[in-house]
């Protein structure tokens, strides 16, 4: 226990992590339930009021993306898989490693608080001014301590991660020779790095305003409410590519992998896909804010932007099919996530286009169809792509093989249920349904969309339940899986052991000019 | 359509500088013309969502593995084909973002563009109610009523009401946190913010009635604070106005 | 409503006043006038337009409307002609503080904002309109930009004022007007933009409340102008303009990460190659 606790290495750090973003994921997923339920019918349901559901979707949005998506991909994969990729012992600084994810758990343990102390917050996981800081009864301070330590915890780890990929790797890697997975890493912590501090200075002066009666976004005293929206969002919209980006890395990891072919088109994937959505994605936030009554040539400036954003994502995605092009294609559980995921990334990119579309926006922005848009491409996708990969590398975390049956049935519950769940609810989206309402008392006509959804639901807690009882029983009982069980080239498969013991590879690997991770000819 | 889009493109300059005639936006109704706006982006999102899809499903099918020890047989590719597949890929999503950003264009400015003489009418938005202040200094509200458990009883007071077929341009504050202004019906919504004003107009070109509702989240009550636009023909708006003046 | 109760009761104590001149003359001046009355609500007229349609006659009696004026931001001023004290006073120090504002270098007269005076006298014509301007004696280029109007048909005059929740009356004891001195920021729609209180203002302010006035407007080419305007915030409680600090913060904090990577990055330098036994 102790050696876990106060471990530094960074595979332990890793699995930490896992653990935290599964809890939060959890947890989030059980309040999404409960918000599910309360919606069954018109008028009030389960819940105990209005306040009780605002609080559950608080905690489902910041649990999520806080807790869930952001530490799973950033925290989890990049801590296991990053230093083995790329043929290193550890990280640059691995107590600081420790350190993150310490933070990270007291981050979850002050979002859990939110079911314990009295007056939880109730600001959403955006804590919009002035609500946030003049109006709301919720101790916001718990949502700011929550995104401080958090935030810290991505700042320190986006600084340890760029340094270990840039002066850790193997003697004769160049940079055409890391995994696609390193390089949407690197784009990740460069976005974090840059673009959390801003939302951390925001939130902070909302704590400031909330409890010291600073006035800095009182609009009576000199502030500004609008500010706090595009600090907000000039954070939090890169906090998307945050997730997206290492969510088709490790797409492409799996694809690759299971078909046994090379990166169509990596070159371009990488410079053109990864880095286009890094430079772009800081230019679009106001497209959150369409109808925020900001000047309206700002509003066509940044829809210009938002469109174009489609190109890097639009080559991404056909780096992604094309990788399956003339392949080896084998399903194993992962890869049946994986490829869910070309469907999913469809779905979610393009119902972003009317969105970025100032005029269409009018109408469709804060409802369900915008709802049902981000849980499709960063909800659903990024989940998805974090379940493919902890199909995938499951065997090399526990050197065990989970169930491939129950992982193939819980995989179609699961894509069952997301599409049943959101599918409808773009309907009723479109038609006006807003967010984030506790009684739907005005659109009465909405609710067999809204039971539809609540029965797909259930469906994705079922499949979620068997996917835990697989792990889980697979962790401790699973059969021993190999070395290699998928026939990777890329260095943790082919180089360390399952599960790879301390320094990660028994002799450190180097490799020559012709290798890369996708060299599956040579190999 | 592509050889649409691209004579779209080829102009693009010229149709984002073209103004449009005031007095043909005066007369047109939001609904119909973004109704067209969405369709068109479902064909085209559709197509292209299509043309991936079939692709990867046919990838997916076609290439599964047939042997233990097979390999797959994509190739490096040259410089050029790389540039190729960078630069006709890009060319290809920035002539249809800018094909769907002139769709968008000529509703965006019936949209945003205030037609003169439009009667105007100032809302407040309050946790958790509306305010319409008429020109004659007349304020109608609306207020959600529900009972002790939670239940939605009614309305109270008539909420908006306007006289069919005159332009209505609403001029929006708030008076505590950020509300939203939004009628699904017309296809609008904007925002209110304390300290700062912001616009919104539509032509109610019917008579009847729509839902109007918030959809910035402002607290508790933020999913009760709605209410019904009502247009009423010009005689009976006169005589409503007048009747609420007197009371 | 609000509205009509204040100018009925005004009226009323107008009349009193009138009719007990001995009385008023035993009162103070000061407690004649309710500061509170003479308040400009600015919140209350934010967005209000003016009245595009009634007829206004400039100092040279040439008819305008304000049907005419769009298309170009305005800062309005509420006087009248036959002031000899401190209208006259108001005006120069708002010229004085245009002057000040353009030598900040960012808005002109005539090329971003014209000026006009807008007299509430029912007596006030072009005659006495040139008079008063003559008086003045502006630097050349405000006063081309600078008109000095009354109204064609002086009893249109409360559709003109009430928007701007502007009240003034006539003291008989004093023989002038009371009324606010504020100046109204026009857009160059015909809407209320900002109103700020002449006892405060000063270059930047004015320079900002003019950017505001014209923000919609403003061109690629004045982006520096846009920065300007949005490192500042206005504060309604103050009626001036302060630094918008958050939006420093939020810079400065771009700068935290960027700092802790250079750290990092110098020390595993320093750190040089790990040694092969710590592997």
């Amino acid at each position: 226990m102790k050696e876990w606790i106060f471990t530094t290495d960074h595979k332990r750090v890793g699995i930490l992590y896992l653990i935290g973003t599964l809890a939060a994921f959890a947890v989030a997923g059980i309040m999404a339930l409960a918000i599910r339920l309360e919606l069954w019918n018109v008028g009030p349901g389960i819940l105990s009021g209005p306040n009780q559901y605002n609080v559950a979707l608080y905690f489902h949005g910041a649990a999520m993306i806080l807790g869930f998506l952001i530490p799973g991909l950033t925290g989890f994969l990049a801590n296991y898989l990053i230093p083995m990729m790329i043929g290193a012992h550890d990280v640059s600084f691995p107590r600081i490693n420790a350190l993150s994810v310490w933070l990270y758990w007291f981050g979850i343990v002050l979002a859990l608080l939110t079911f314990v102390i009295p007056n939880p917050p109730d600001i959403m996981w955006t804590g919009y001014v002035p609500y946030a800081s003049q109006y709301s009864g919720g101790n916001s301070a718990f949502y700011v301590f929550t995104v401080h330590l958090i935030g810290f915890s991505s700042i320190l780890g986006s600084v340890n991660f760029l340094c270990t990929i840039i002066y850790m790797r193997a003697p004769g890697m160049g940079w055409n020779q890391l995994n696609f997975f390193v390089w949407t890493i690197a784009g990740a912590f460069v976005i974090q790095l840059i673009f959390v501090p801003v939302l951390a200075a925001a939130v902070t002066l909302l704590l400031l305003d909330k409890y010291f009666g600073t006035a800095f976004f009182v609009p009576d005293s000199g502030g500004d409410v609008l500010l706090y929206q595009n600090l907000f969002w000039f954070y939090s919209h890169p906090a998307v590519y945050v997730i997206l980006l290492p969510a088709v890395g490790a797409l492409m990891e799996i694809i690759t992998t299971m078909s046994r072919n090379q990166v169509f088109n990596y070159k371009v994937a990488v410079y053109g896909g990864v880095w286009g959505v890094v430079l772009l994605g800081s230019d679009v936030w106001v497209h959150h804010l369409y109808t925020s009554g900001l000047a309206d040539w700002l509003r066509i400036g940044m829809m210009v932007t938002t469109l174009i954003i489609s190109v890097p994502v639009g080559l991404l995605t056909i780096s992604l099919v094309g990788s399956l092009y003339k392949g080896s294609i084998q399903y194993s559980t992962g890869m049946l996530y994986a490829s869910s995921c070309l469907f999913l990334i469809l779905l979610g990119g393009l119902t972003g286009i009317p969105l970025a579309m100032t005029s269409l926006t009018l109408h469709l922005a804060e409802t369900y169809f915008v709802m049902a848009h981000f849980h499709f491409i960063m909800g659903i996708t990024a989940t998805f792509a974090l379940f493919g990969a902890i199909y995938h590398w499951f065997p090399k975390m526990t050197g065990k093989m989970y169930n491939e049956t129950l992982g193939k049935i819980s995989f179609t519950l699961n894509f069952i249920g997301v599409n049943v769940t959101f599918l409808p609810l773009f309907g009723i989206g479109v038609e006006g349904m807003p967010r984030r309402y506790y009684d739907y008392a005005m659109f009465p006509q909405f609710q067999g969309a809204q039971q539809i959804a609540t029965v797909g639901s259930f469906i994705i807690a079922v499949a979620m339940a068997l996917t835990f009882v697989n792990w889980i029983h697979a962790a401790i009982a699973g059969a021993p899986a190999g070395k290699n069980p998928w026939g990777s080239a890329s260095l943790e498969w082919t180089h360390a052991d399952s599960p790879p013991g301390p320094g990660n590879f028994p002799t450190p690997p180097t490799v020559s000019e012709d290798w890369t991770p996708y060299n599956y000819e040579k190999a | 359509m592509r050889i649409k889009a691209f004579s779209v493109i080829a102009g693009a300059a010229a149709v984002l500088a073209l103004a449009f005639p005031g007095d043909a936006l005066a007369l047109n109704d939001h609904t119909p013309e973004w109704d067209k706006v969405w369709m068109h982006l479902l064909i085209d999102v559709g197509v292209i969502g299509a043309i991936f899809l079939v692709v990867s499903i046919y990838f997916l099918l076609a290439y599964t593995r047939k042997s233990e020890d097979e390999v797959g047989k994509l190739k490096q590719m040259s410089f050029g084909n790389s540039l190729a597949w960078a630069l006709i890929p890009a060319f290809i999503f920035m002539a249809d973002d800018f094909y769907l950003a002139a769709q968008g264009w000529k509703l965006w400015n019936d949209q945003r563009r205030v037609p003169e003489g439009a009667y105007e009418i100032q809302v407040t938005g309050r946790m958790w109610g509306w305010d319409f202040a008429y020109p004659n200094g007349v304020i109608s509200s609306s207020d959600v009523e529900y009972d002790d458990s939670g239940k939605v009883t009614g309305i109270d007071g008539d909420g908006l009401v306007v006289a069919q077929g005159k332009p209505v341009v609403l001029r929006m504050s708030s008076t505590d946190v950020v509300h939203s202004f939004f009628i699904p019906d017309f296809r609008i919504k904007e925002d209110l913010m304390p300290g700062r004003i912001t616009y919104l107009w539509f032509n109610p070109k019917d008579a009847g009635k729509h839902v109007y509702t918030c959809t910035e989240y402002c607290g508790i009550d933020h999913s009760r604070m709605y209410g019904n636009v009502t247009i009423l023909p010009q005689a009976e708006f006169d005589a409503w106005l007048a009747s609420q003046d007197e009371g | 409503m609000m509205k009509t109760i204040t100018i009925s009761v005004l009226l009323a104590a107008m009349a009193l006043l009138a009719v007990s001149p001995a009385e008023a003359a035993y009162r103070p001046t000061d407690s004649e006038i309710d500061p509170a009355m003479l308040k400009v609500d600015e919140k209350k007229i934010l967005g209000n337009k003016i009245d595009i349609d009634l007829v206004f006659l400039d100092e040279t009696g040439k008819e305008f409307t304000w049907k005419e004026k769009a298309g170009r931001a305005h800062v309005l001023v509420m006087s009248y002609f036959t002031c000899e004290g401190a209208c006259p006073a108001f005006s120069a120090d708002l010229a004085d503080i245009l002057e000040k504002t353009q030598a900040l270098g960012r808005v002109k007269a005539g090329k971003d904002y014209d000026v006009i005076t807008v007299s509430f006298d029912k007596n006030d014509t072009p005659k006495t309109a040139t008079h008063f301007k003559h008086m003045l004696d502006l630097p050349a280029q405000l006063s081309e930009n600078w008109s000095f109007a009354s109204l064609k048909y002086p009893r249109q005059l409360k559709k003109f004022t009430s928007g701007l929740d502007f009240r003034y009356f006539w003291s008989f004891t004093d023989r002038m007007f009371y009324h606010p001195n504020v100046y109204y920021f026009i857009s160059p729609e015909g809407r209320v933009v900002r109103v700020l209180h002449s006892s405060k203002v000063e270059p930047n302010d004015m320079q900002l409340a003019l950017i505001d006035s014209f923000f919609n407007k403003l061109q690629p080419s004045q982006v520096i102008t846009m920065a300007i305007s949005f490192c500042y915030s206005y504060n309604y409680k103050e009626g001036k303009y302060g630094i918008n600090y958050p939006l420093f913060f939020a810079m400065g904090s771009l700068f935290i990460g960027i700092g802790a990577f250079g750290v990092g990055a110098f020390i595993v330098r320093k750190r040089g190659k790990p040694k092969e036994n710590q592997i």
